[in-house]
């Protein structure tokens, strides 16, 4: 036998290759399977959500759900007797509603804080912030909010966003992985930040509509239906604390500019706010 | 901040990874060219030689070398789609080489002619480690029998 002393060549036991071609491959490949899977979920939790009865909804989100909501309620003498107000008002509206959201309950809150904002909770709640008592002028302006956040309420836009939240962020602890503090805080958090109402311009736009329908409907008139709109466009450059609303609820000059078209054409005589309103707002 | 922890330790895995793996197949090619004189095979019968004694002796080298963080990242991913896993086949490929090397520099100090019926055995260290990043290591032990010429015989 002969030995002949050559070294074997390289490159047979290990791949000649880039070690960062491979790293760009598969992680823009992991990447985007997981933004498409995040994708298909939210769609797929946001046309399931249109199955789930009202009852069942409010079950889930009822007062013990609240801890959804960002601010503590008021819950001194003047603002129970503003709530009791808000709430009739609400009632009112959705008694003229419409048959087909007769299974809908509402909940109103007031949020103590001064920011100027209003949104839909799953479970029926509408929360108005304090501070939003100073943006408007009449019972009818008051009124056109309401109506807007029912509107997203007969849609099912809150419980959209939240089913879209919980199932997203479910997917992602089950492949990140999280012990149970984690798993609880991140569930809290996101769907509470999602449930803080980012709705789409298109959800914004059409719940503009049935709220504006609505108070022709209960009124006989639309005056009062751009009053909020237009203390925000005025508001603008002044206050800080606008644009926080702003952010979730893309005011667009058409959105505004629709609104004072549907008031000229339905113009009539508003309905003034209560005088404790005034006095509500004072301590602000 | 995650995010940025984790570039931070890719981007020092592929720096200090690539750099000692270059050095480190440089210093193999080298050693392995220096040593051809003295070859490892795997058969178990000596070689026929009648004119001398022959001395035989265990010898044996292991090395345990570790994989870069941004190695095992990759490797994590690779193993989601399945494939060759070239960045555990350097690894391997080295441990290896070192091992065979070490066994050699053995039997060079017992002035050995060849090393026969060598064996390669590959065992990984830390598979158990509860921490699901933790860096793997794995460990090379090569040995074989070390066959040197010793007193001459008068026919």
């Amino acid at each position: 036998m002969k030995y002949t002393p050559v070294q074997p060549p390289e490159g047979i036991n290990v791949a000649v290759e880039h070690p960062l071609k491979s790293f760009v491959i598969l992680t823009a490949g992991t990447i985007a399977l997981i933004v498409i899977t995040i994708l298909a979920l939210g769609l797929a939790a946001d046309y399931l959500v249109k199955y789930i009865p009202v009852e069942y909804e409010q079950e889930l989100f009822s007062k013990d759900g609240m801890y959804l909501m960002p601010f503590a309620t008021d819950d001194s003498a003047e603002g129970i007797q503003v709530k009791e107000y808000v709430q009739n008002i609400v009632d009112q509206l959705h008694s003229v509603s419409g048959d087909e959201f007769s299974d809908h309950r509402f909940q109103v809150e007031i949020a103590n804080t001064n920011e100027v904002n209003a949104f839909a909770v799953p479970g029926g709640h509408i929360v108005v912030t304090k501070g939003l008592f100073s943006s408007i002028e009449s019972e009818n302006g008051l009124s056109m909010i309401l109506a807007h956040e029912m509107a997203h309420h007969y849609e099912r836009h809150p419980l959209r966003s939240t089913g879209r939240g919980l199932v997203v962020s479910l997917f992602l602890l089950t492949i990140l992985g999280a012990d149970g503090s984690s798993f609880l805080q991140g569930f809290i958090g996101n769907t509470a930040s999602i449930t803080n109402l980012a709705f789409s311009r298109q959800q914004e736009s059409d719940s503009d509509d049935f709220a504006s329908k609505l108070l022709i409907k209960f009124y006989g008139h639309a005056s009062g239906a751009a009053e909020f709109f237009e203390y925000i466009q005025s508001e603008e450059s002044v206050i800080g604390d606008i644009p926080s609303f702003l952010s979730t609820h893309p005011a667009t000059d058409d959105r505004i500019s629709n609104l004072i078209e549907v008031e000229k054409n339905n113009a009539g005589v508003k309905k003034p706010l209560p005088v404790f309103i005034n006095d509500y707002i004072l301590n602000i | 901040m995650e995010i940025l922890i984790l570039v931070i330790l890719l981007a020092l895995g592929y720096f200090f990874g690539q750099r000692a793996e270059k050095k480190h197949f440089k210093s193999i090619i080298a050693r392995e060219k220096a040593s051809l004189t003295c070859p490892t095979v795997t058969m178990k019968t000596p070689p026929p030689i009648h004119n001398h004694e022959l001395n035989s002796k265990l010898v044996t080298g292991s090395v345990v070398i570790s994989i870069d963080y941004f190695k095992k990242f990759v490797a994590s991913l690779k193993m989601l789609f399945g494939g060759r896993v070239t960045q555990y086949e350097s690894l391997l490929d080295r441990a290896r080489r070192e091992a065979l090397l070490r066994m050699k520099e053995q039997a060079a100090l017992n002035n050995a002619f060849v090393v026969m019926n060598t064996r390669v055995e590959t065992s990984s260290i830390s598979k158990n480690s509860k921490r699901r990043n933790s860096v793997g290591a794995v460990e090379v032990v090569a040995y074989g029998t070390a066959i040197s010429l010793g007193k001459k015989i008068d026919a």
